[in-house]
C-alpha cells in the first residue's frame, strides 16, 4: 500500500474545479512529481495533503490513516513553500528548529538538531546569521533543513527552485536528489519545469486542468505519452491530426494532408475516429529518396536551421502539419548540406509514433 | 520658462515661511508669557522675568490630580483600543469575509463622528444601566473611536504580511496560538508600540468625548478648558511650555526611530544588492570548477 | 468566516468576533440608536400633571383610611370585618401608588417629532445651527486654500529628508493639545492681548478692539485648530503622485495651472476629501473653541447641545439636536465621497 494515498479528491472553489477526482498512490520513499502549467491543480493537490485546503470531496490517506479533520500542524507532513517562508526575524538556527520550539523541546537539543541540519545541508557554523545575510540558494537550503527537523514522513515542495537563477537551479537539482537520498524521507514535488521533474523523479504525474493526464517514471512519460496532452507538453513534439483509417494488432494507420502513416494506438481508439500521430524530434531523420522499408515517409521544404553545438535543429514549413515540423539530429558534421528552401524526405519509424485520439485542441 | 519656475519657487518658499510663522507665532506668544511676570498672560508690556509662574503649575494639586486621571485613563484606553483593533484589523484581512467593505465603514466611522456624540451616546446607554460618568466611562467612550486609529494601523502592517510564514510555522506543527505568538505578534511589534503611543496621545488630548463622561471627575484638558475659561493666569502658559517641550521630545525621538528604521531597511536593501552579487559569485565559481 | 478558523484557530477567531461585535455593535450601534431614541420622546407635561393630581387624590384617600383604622381599633368594641375591609383596600391602594411610582417616566412617555421641531421653532437655536454648519464649511474652504501650496510644496519642491523635516515642523503644533492651541489665540485676541497691545502701540487704533464678541475670533481659532487635518491626508496622497507625470505634462507644453487641474488635483482627491471630511467634522463638532473665543455670541451648536444635557436636563432634546449633527456630518460624507467619487477605502491613512 502506498505512504500517500489519494482516493477520488476534488476541490471546487466556486464553479470553478481546481482538482478534479484525482486518485492516486505513492510510496514510500519515492521521490514523486506532479508536472503541469501553471493553474493545473498541482499546487491545490500539494495544500490538500498538507492539510491547507479541505477537498470537496475525497480522502487523504498518509501511512495508513485518513486525514480527514486533521490540520495542518498534525501531519507528518512539511511543506517547502514556493517563496521559502523563512521567518525573518529570526536566525537561521531558530528558523532550523521551530519545528521543535513549538513541541517544548529544550534549547540545547534545538541546537543540537539545528548543527546536525547545518552539516547536512553544507552550512555548518551559519547557525546564528540573520536570514537576510544568505544568498538564494543557502536560503533554499535552510528551508529544506527546516522542513526535515520535523522528521516528516513526506516532504512537500512547492516549485522551490523558481526564484533562483538557472545554474543555481541546476546545481539545486543534484543536491534535492541527494538530500532524499541521505533521508529516504517520500519528496512530493510540484513543478511546471519538466527538466526538474524528469532529472530528478522516480515517477511523475502530469497533470492539466484538474486531472491526472498520465502517471508513469520519466521515461514512460517521454518516451510512450498516452495522452495528447502529456506528449506536446513533456519535451518537443511534431505532430500531423487526421483520421484513423484502421486500427488493428495495437497498431493505427492516420490519414493526414502530408499522407498515410502508421504508428501505436496508444488509447485504443476506432476507425473512423479524429486523431493524430506523434512523433519526437530527435526520432525524424532525413532520408535517401529510395529508402523506405516500413517507415513513414513525407517530403517538405526546409524553412530554417538552428545551429545548437552538438545537434542541430530542422524546421520543416507546416505546409501540411498544424505547426512547425522540427527534426533534430546529432551534429554529425554534414549538417551543412542542407539549405533554407530545399525539399527533403523525411522518415520516421510506426513504433516511435504514437496515435492517439483527438478531438479537441491540442497545447 | 525656467524663470517662471524659479518665480513660482520663492513664492513658495516665501508662503512656507509665512505658513510656519502662522503655526509657531500663537505658540512662541504662549511660550513667551509663561515667563512674563504679569498677572494676564500676555508678553506685551513685558513686566521682568519670572519663574514663578512654574512654581504655581507644580503646587497646583487639582492639576497634577487630573493629569493622574488623564494617565490611568489613557492606560485604559491602550489596554482596551490596541487588542479591539488589532482584533478588526485581523477581521478586515482576512479572506472571505462577507459585506467588507460595510464592515470597513462602519469600523472607520468612530472617527467620522463627532466627539460629542460618542460621548452623549455612551452617556445615555451607560446611563440606563445605572452607570454614571467618570473614569471607567470616559476609558469606554473613547476606546469607540481610538480603537479605528489602531485598527487602520494593524491593517497598514498586516497587508504587508507574508501569510506563508503563519503557514509554513503551522506546517512545521505550531498550534494556532503558537502561530500568533510567535510569528504574527513579533511581526506586528512596530505597529503595537505605535498603535499603544497613538492611543495614549489621542485619549490624552481628549475633549470632545471626555467633557459629556467625565462626570464629576475631572482630566487635565477637562482642567486646563476650565482654567482658560475662569480666569486665566500664566500658569496655563506654564503648562503649555511643558507640554510644547514634551512634544517636541517625542517627534524627535519618533523622527530619529523613524530614521534608524529607514536607514534598516537602506541596509536591508543593500544586503540584498550584496547577496546577488553572492549569487553572481557563486555562479562564476561553479563555472570555474 | 473559513479562512479565519483556518488561519487563526477557534480561540482567537472566537476572540477576534467577540472583540469586533461588542467594540461595533456594543460600543457604537447600540449606543447611538439608543440616542436616537432619546430624540424620539419626550416627557408629556399634562400627562405628569394628570398623574400627580392622581396620585394625590389617592395619596390623600389613603390617609384617610389609616385614621378610619385608627379610630375603629380606640373603640371599645372594634368592628373586625370593617377593619379587615379597610386594611385591605389600604393595601390595594398602596400597591397602585408604588405602581404608579414604578412607572414614572414610561408613564408620560411620549413618541413623537416634537424634541426635531424645538430646532426649527427655536429662531436662536435654528440660526446657531446654520451659522454652525455655514463656518465649518468656511472653515474647511479655508484650510484647503491654506494647505494645497504647503502640501504641495512638501510633495514636489523639496528633497524627501527635507520634507521629513518639515513634516516634524507640522507634527509638533498638531500634538500640542487642542485646548491649549485655542488657549494660544485667546493669548493674542483677547482685549488686552497681543495684538491689541501691538496695534495701540503701532498707533493704528486708540482703543482695543473686542475681537472676542463675534465670530471673528472663533474662526481665527479653528481655522488653526484644523488647518493641520487638511494638511496630512493631503500630502500622503500626493507624496505618491509619480513627479514624471508632472514633468512629462509640462513637456508636452501644459500650463502650470493646467497640470494642477488636469494632473495633481485629480490625483489628490482622496486626500483632498478625507481633509475636509475631518476639517468639517471637527469644526461642526467642536466644543472648546467657541467656548473659549466665542464669548457670549459666538456661541456654537454643540454649546447648546451640552447645555441641553448639563445646564437643562432634557437629554431628550439634546439628543435630538446631537443626532442632526450627526446626521449632518453624514450628509457632508456622503457628498465629499459623490464629489470626489471617492469609496471608504481609497480614504485609509
Amino acid at each position: 500500500m502506498g505512504q500517500v494515498i489519494l482516493d477520488k479528491v476534488s476541490m471546487k472553489f466556486g464553479d470553478f474545479t481546481a482538482v478534479d477526482n484525482v486518485s492516486l498512490e505513492i510510496e514510500s520513499g519515492e521521490f514523486f512529481s506532479f508536472l503541469g502549467p501553471s493553474g493545473c491543480g498541482k499546487t491545490t493537490i500539494l495544500r490538500i495533503i498538507s492539510g491547507f485546503n479541505r477537498p470537496t470531496s475525497g480522502t487523504v490517506y498518509i501511512s495508513g490513516s485518513s486525514m480527514e479533520g486533521i490540520g495542518p500542524n498534525k501531519r507528518p507532513t512539511a511543506l517547502i513553500f514556493q517563496n521559502l517562508a523563512l521567518f525573518p526575524l529570526m536566525s537561521v538556527a531558530d528558523n532550523i528548529a521551530f519545528g521543535l520550539e513549538v513541541k517544548n523541546i529544550g534549547r540545547n537539543d534545538r541546537r543540537k538538531k539545528a548543527d546536525e541540519l547545518l552539516e547536512l545541508i553544507a552550512l555548518t557554523g551559519y547557525g546564528d546569521k540573520n536570514i537576510n545575510e544568505l544568498s538564494g540558494g543557502q536560503k533554499q537550503r535552510v528551508a529544506i533543513a527546516r522542513a526535515l527537523a520535523v522528521e516528516p514522513q513526506v516532504l512537500l515542495l512547492d516549485e522551490p527552485l523558481s526564484a533562483l537563477d538557472l545554474k543555481l537551479r541546476q546545481h539545486m537539482r543534484s543536491e534535492l536528489r541527494d538530500i532524499q537520498k541521505k533521508t529516504g524521507v517520500t519528496f512530493i514535488y510540484i513543478t511546471h519545469d519538466q527538466g526538474e521533474a524528469m532529472t530528478m523523479s522516480d515517477r511523475v504525474a502530469v497533470m492539466s486542468a484538474g486531472k491526472i493526464e498520465q502517471t508513469g517514471t520519466p521515461e514512460e512519460i517521454y518516451n510512450h505519452p498516452s495522452t495528447p496532452f502529456t506528449a506536446s507538453f513533456v519535451g518537443e513534439n511534431n505532430l500531423f491530426r487526421g483520421r484513423v483509417i484502421s486500427a488493428s494488432d495495437g497498431m493505427s494507420v492516420i490519414d493526414t494532408p502530408c499522407g498515410r502513416f502508421t504508428g501505436v494506438n496508444t488509447d485504443g481508439h476506432k476507425q473512423g475516429d479524429e486523431a493524430a500521430i506523434f512523433i519526437r524530434p530527435e526520432r525524424m531523420t532525413v532520408a535517401d529518396s529510395t529508402e523506405e522499408n516500413g517507415q513513414n515517409i513525407f517530403s517538405s521544404t526546409v524553412s530554417r536551421m538552428e545551429f545548437e553545438g552538438s545537434f542541430v535543429n530542422l524546421f520543416l514549413k507546416k505546409a501540411c502539419a498544424d505547426r512547425e515540423i522540427s527534426v533534430n539530429m546529432m551534429n554529425s558534421g554534414e549538417t551543412g548540406r542542407f539549405r533554407q528552401g530545399q525539399q527533403i524526405r523525411i522518415a520516421f519509424s510506426p513504433e516511435h509514433s504514437r496515435v492517439m485520439k483527438a478531438d479537441g485542441k491540442i497545447s | 520658462m525656467r524663470s517662471s519656475k524659479n518665480i513660482l519657487n520663492i513664492f513658495l518658499t516665501g508662503y512656507m515661511v509665512l505658513f510656519f510663522l502662522y503655526l509657531f507665532t500663537p505658540l512662541m506668544f504662549m511660550t513667551a508669557a509663561a515667563f512674563n511676570s504679569s498677572s494676564f498672560p500676555t508678553f506685551v508690556p513685558w513686566q521682568g522675568a519670572t519663574l514663578s509662574w512654574f512654581e504655581t503649575l507644580f503646587k497646583d494639586r487639582i492639576l497634577w490630580g487630573s493629569v493622574l486621571n488623564s494617565v490611568i485613563i489613557g492606560a485604559g484606553v491602550i489596554a482596551l483600543a490596541v487588542p479591539t483593533g488589532l482584533a478588526g484589523a485581523m477581521l478586515l484581512t482576512s479572506r472571505g469575509i462577507r459585506g467588507r467593505g460595510f464592515l470597513y465603514a462602519l469600523m472607520v466611522s468612530p472617527i467620522l463622528t463627532p466627539g460629542v456624540i460618542l460621548g452623549i451616546s455612551t452617556l445615555i446607554f451607560w446611563d440606563n444601566i445605572g452607570v454614571p460618568g467618570g473614569i471607567f466611562l470616559t476609558i469606554i467612550g473613547q476606546t469607540a473611536y481610538i480603537s479605528s486609529f489602531c485598527m487602520l494601523m494593524f491593517m497598514a502592517r498586516l497587508q504587508r504580511f507574508d501569510r506563508t510564514l503563519e503557514e509554513a510555522a503551522m506546517d512545521l506543527g505550531a498550534t494556532h496560538k503558537q502561530v500568533f505568538r510567535k510569528i504574527t505578534l513579533p511581526f506586528l511589534r512596530p505597529a503595537i508600540y505605535s498603535a499603544v503611543l497613538i492611543a495614549f496621545l489621542q485619549s490624552f488630548e481628549n475633549y470632545n468625548t471626555t467633557l459629556f463622561v467625565i462626570g464629576a471627575e475631572t482630566t487635565m484638558t477637562i482642567r486646563i478648558a476650565s482654567m482658560v475659561r475662569l480666569g486665566i493666569t500664566p500658569e496655563i502658559n506654564a503648562l503649555a511650555v511643558l507640554f510644547i517641550l514634551f512634544t517636541i521630545l517625542a517627534a524627535v525621538l519618533y523622527e530619529a526611530r523613524r530614521r534608524d528604521e529607514a536607514r534598516r531597511a537602506e541596509a536591508a536593501k543593500e544586503a540584498e544588492e550584496r547577496e546577488s552579487d553572492t549569487v553572481q559569485n557563486l555562479r562564476l565559481d561553479m563555472q570555474t570548477d | 468566516m473559513k479562512d479565519m478558523l483556518l488561519r487563526y484557530g477557534r480561540f482567537i477567531t472566537a476572540y477576534i468576533l467577540i472583540s469586533c461585535t461588542v467594540w461595533i455593535v456594543g460600543l457604537v450601534i447600540v449606543p447611538q440608536l439608543m440616542m436616537v431614541d432619546y430624540s424620539l420622546w419626550y416627557r408629556d407635561e399634562t400627562a405628569v400633571q394628570k398623574r400627580l393630581e392622581k396620585m394625590n387624590v389617592l395619596e390623600d384617600r389613603l390617609l384617610m383610611i389609616d385614621s378610619d383604622i385608627a379610630a375603629e381599633k380606640y373603640l371599645d368594641h372594634p368592628d373586625q370585618a370593617k377593619i379587615d375591609s379597610l386594611d385591605a383596600e389600604y393595601e390595594s391602594l398602596s400597591a397602585e401608588i408604588s405602581k404608579m411610582e414604578a412607572s414614572e417616566t414610561s408613564a408620560v412617555k411620549k413618541y413623537g417629532m416634537k424634541n426635531y421641531m424645538t430646532l426649527f421653532s427655536n429662531t436662536l437655536h435654528r440660526s446657531v445651527f446654520l451659522k454652525s454648519i455655514w463656518s465649518s464649511v468656511v472653515i474647511t474652504l479655508l484650510a484647503f486654500a491654506i494647505c494645497y501650496p504647503v502640501a504641495c510644496y512638501l510633495a514636489f519642491s523639496v528633497k524627501k529628508q527635507t520634507a521629513a523635516l518639515l513634516f516634524l515642523g507640522l507634527v509638533i503644533p498638531y500634538w500640542v493639545n487642542e485646548i491649549l492651541r485655542t488657549f494660544a489665540w485667546l493669548i493674542i485676541l483677547s482685549y488686552k492681548g497681543v495684538l491689541n497691545t501691538l496695534l495701540m502701540k503701532a498707533g493704528f487704533i486708540s482703543q482695543p478692539i473686542d475681537f472676542l464678541n463675534g465670530n471673528v475670533g472663533v474662526l481665527a481659532g479653528m481655522a488653526y485648530a484644523y488647518v493641520l487635518f487638511m494638511v496630512f491626508p493631503m500630502y500622503n496622497t500626493l507624496s505618491t503622485l509619480d513627479k514624471n507625470q508632472i514633468e512629462a505634462a509640462r513637456d508636452l507644453g501644459a500650463s502650470w495651472i493646467r497640470i494642477h487641474r488636469r494632473i495633481i488635483i485629480p490625483y489628490a482627491k482622496p486626500g483632498i476629501a478625507v481633509g475636509s471630511i475631518m476639517t468639517f467634522m471637527l469644526a461642526a463638532g467642536t466644543y472648546a473653541v467657541p467656548a473659549i473665543l466665542g464669548g457670549t455670541s459666538g456661541i456654537w451648536f454643540t454649546q447648546i447641545i451640552y447645555s441641553w444635557f448639563f445646564d437643562g436636563g432634557n437629554w431628550n432634546q439634546g439628543s435630538a439636536y446631537a443626532f442632526i449633527l450627526l446626521l449632518l456630518c453624514v450628509v457632508f460624507i456622503a457628498f465629499m465621497m459623490r464629489l470626489f467619487r471617492v469609496k471608504m477605502e481609497d480614504m485609509a491613512k
